[in-house]
């Protein structure tokens, strides 16, 4: 059974959301779980999805709210008129995470829930980890397709083939191309009648050039990671220029405090990948110290946002099976 | 009947039940004693679209329903049966359930507020709706219908493009083309559009009731707005009105981003698009009155 809600954030402005109850109600100690809005689109998530997560996760004994940040969906509050994108780097650096603080007290005090569970795809994955290393009575987060990188700002309006260079193994198929080139007569007829693009092709070895060398500096810090020289809320463990330390703070803080966290990913999903070599390499190696806390799952033949009904039915079982193992509903 | 309310700023969210036992969920927008000039007496029923562009609309949606409340209209917004936070599933919900909904939309603000008008605003599918609802239902004042979809069965055949995408993207082929797609959901099963499981119901229904087949029939004051952004020249609609014959419909060409597709900027103020359709139904209101027509 679902019931439309209505709390106050911390400056006063109201805030809309649907309450999903469990048929069981004995809440003593019973978890709740708050779904986190994944950018500007309001609290039913694309494709209806957090509603639906919200109604399954309901009918198998949960407490779950979903609802509208300020300036979203029916809550009150103005949405500043700028860029998407720019809106995604604010939401990557926190701007939710007082409304989902504000939305824990009131699930908490209102409902007498025993503790809170925070979840979110892509962009409310990250406000979900941040506000939750904020905030003592949530002890467990589920994250879907979480960004470790902020959304690239730089040539929004067009396509740039220096942006797209991001990993080491790209850079040095890149440069080896280019070096294999040089070794051809075609290349260097282009070359002396003047039928190379100059700029572009000393952006793209400039930029190759540069995160091959970011990535030999990263593998010196991982190595001093591992050997727990460098403290991880302290150094980003990339220096991706794109890289949210925000969040990785707020993720090693929470899962140093014991507290439990479920990641799932998409396996045709580029945050996947930039998250696996940018964070999972250098931090969630075999034998690292929140192995017991920390789950991560990628279903594969998904994309970001898992539209269609099998990496659906993934999600929703893959949830079942770790809420089961942590969080039992009574 | 009607459960659960809440309130924001004297907005009134609750579900209320259709017919066949479902739960819909709806918020209303009381009228306010404002400074415009809406007569409290006239309700507007707001129409959805479907798919993502009700998502992406959303927000343009209840900034509408609360500055027309301020200007002294109550305002119903609701989702359809499979659709929001309503009952159902999306597979289960036809072009039928969806006008249904809109008669037990209309059915609950006329036992409960008893406004004397009730005007239906629709954005794209649901202003097609909106059309198809107040053709049977003759107590409706009036209709204002935003960016239409005239072609229900061409919309549903493109949007089958991003199933098509979708394959690409995971498997790196075309498996099932869209005929292949089409032949599967009128042997039963759904095809996935967006997340949105499209079935048989919807597609049936596309071809019975399509707005482009020339057989519709304006019987109200109808406003027909066609939304463009200024670099556009689409004549869809102006060349609808001209070439089907339909008795004449308002028709207003309005300069605006699509708001419904997902936007580099987001939320236009669209402050053009909501003082010109409340005024054509406040004209209109004003003389439903004198003529009671």
């Amino acid at each position: 059974m679902e019931s439309p809600v209505i709390f106050s954030n911390r400056k006063g402005e109201n805030l809309f959301g649907m309450v999903f109850r469990p048929e069981s109600d004995d809440r003593k100690h019973a978890p709740g779980i708050i779904i986190c809005v994944s950018s500007i689109l309001y609290r039913i998530g694309p494709y209806r999805l957090h509603t639906t997560i919200s109604r399954h996760l309901s009918s198998h004994g949960y407490w779950v709210l979903q609802f509208d940040p300020a300036g979203i969906g029916d809550s009150e509050g103005a949405f500043e008129e700028k860029p998407l994108l720019e809106h995604h780097v604010d939401i990557q650096k926190g701007k939710f995470c007082e409304d989902i603080e504000d939305a824990v007290d009131f699930f908490l005090k209102e409902y007498h829930l025993g503790t809170i569970i925070l979840a979110g795809l892509c962009g409310g994955a990250v406000s979900a980890i941040i506000a939750a290393a904020k905030h003592n009575r949530v002890n467990g987060s589920i994250l879907l397709a979480m960004p470790i990188l902020f959304d690239n700002l730089e040539n929004k309006n067009q396509f740039s083939e220096v942006s797209v260079i991001s990993s080491g193994v790209q850079s040095a198929h890149i440069l080896s191309g280019m070096i294999l080139r040089l070794t051809m007569l075609q290349t260097w007829k282009k070359i002396f009648t003047l039928k190379i693009a100059w700029k572009n092709e000393l952006a793209i070895v400039l930029k190759a050039s540069s995160v091959l060398f970011s990535r030999l500096f990263d593998k010196a810090r991982t190595f001093l990671l591992r050997t727990k020289t460098l403290n991880l809320l302290d150094i980003p463990a990339s220096c991706h220029p794109r890289y949210n330390f925000l969040l990785q703070r707020s993720l090693i803080s929470f899962l140093e405090k014991n507290n439990k966290v479920l990641m799932i990913f998409a396996g045709e999903d580029f945050v996947t990948w930039a998250f696996k070599s940018e964070f999972q390499d250098k931090v969630l190696r075999p034998g690292n110290p929140y192995k017991a806390h920390c789950q991560i799952e990628i279903i594969p033949h998904a994309n970001h946002i898992f539209t269609g009904s099998e990496p659906k039915a993934a999600i929703l079982s893959i949830m079942d099976t770790w809420l089961g193992k942590h969080f039992h509903a009574l | 009947m009607q459960t659960d309310m809440a309130l924001v700023n004297k907005e009134k969210a609750f579900f209320f039940e259709h017919s066949n036992g479902s739960r819909l969920f709806g918020i209303l927008h009381p009228a306010q004693s404002g400074n415009c000039h809406g007569p409290s007496d006239t309700a507007i029923i707001y129409c959805n679209p479907i798919f993502e562009e009700h998502i992406c609309s959303h927000r343009i949606s209840v900034n509408f329903a609360r500055h027309a409340a301020q200007c002294g209209y109550t305002v119903f917004r609701f989702d359809y049966f499979g659709d929001g936070e309503s009952d159902g599933l999306f597979e289960h919900a036809s072009i039928s359930t969806r006008i249904a909904d809109i008669e037990t939309a209309i059915r609950y603000l006329r036992d409960d507020l008893r406004p004397s008008k009730i005007f239906l605003l629709g954005l794209r599918f649901g202003a097609t709706l909106a059309l198809l609802t107040a053709e049977k239902d003759l107590s409706v004042s009036g209709v204002v219908a935003w960016a239409p979809i005239m072609n229900l069965s061409d919309y549903l055949y493109t949007l089958l493009r991003s199933n098509l995408t979708t394959q690409m993207a995971l498997h790196r082929k075309i498996i099932h083309d869209r005929d292949a797609l089409l032949a599967q959901i009128l042997d039963g099963s759904t095809v996935n559009v967006d997340g949105y499981e499209m079935g048989k119901p919807l597609l049936e229904d596309a071809a019975v009731y399509d707005l482009a087949l020339g057989n519709f029939i304006f019987h109200h004051k109808c406003l027909l707005v066609q939304i463009c952004p200024p670099t556009s020249k689409d004549k869809t609609l102006a060349n609808f009105i001209g070439t089907k014959g339909v008795s004449s419909p308002d028709f207003l060409a309005e300069t605006e981003v699509r708001f419904w597709l997902p936007l580099d900027t987001v939320y236009p103020r669209c402050d053009g698009l909501f003082a010109k359709t409340l005024n054509w139904i406040h004209c209109s209101a004003q003389e439903h009155q004198k003529t009671g027509k």
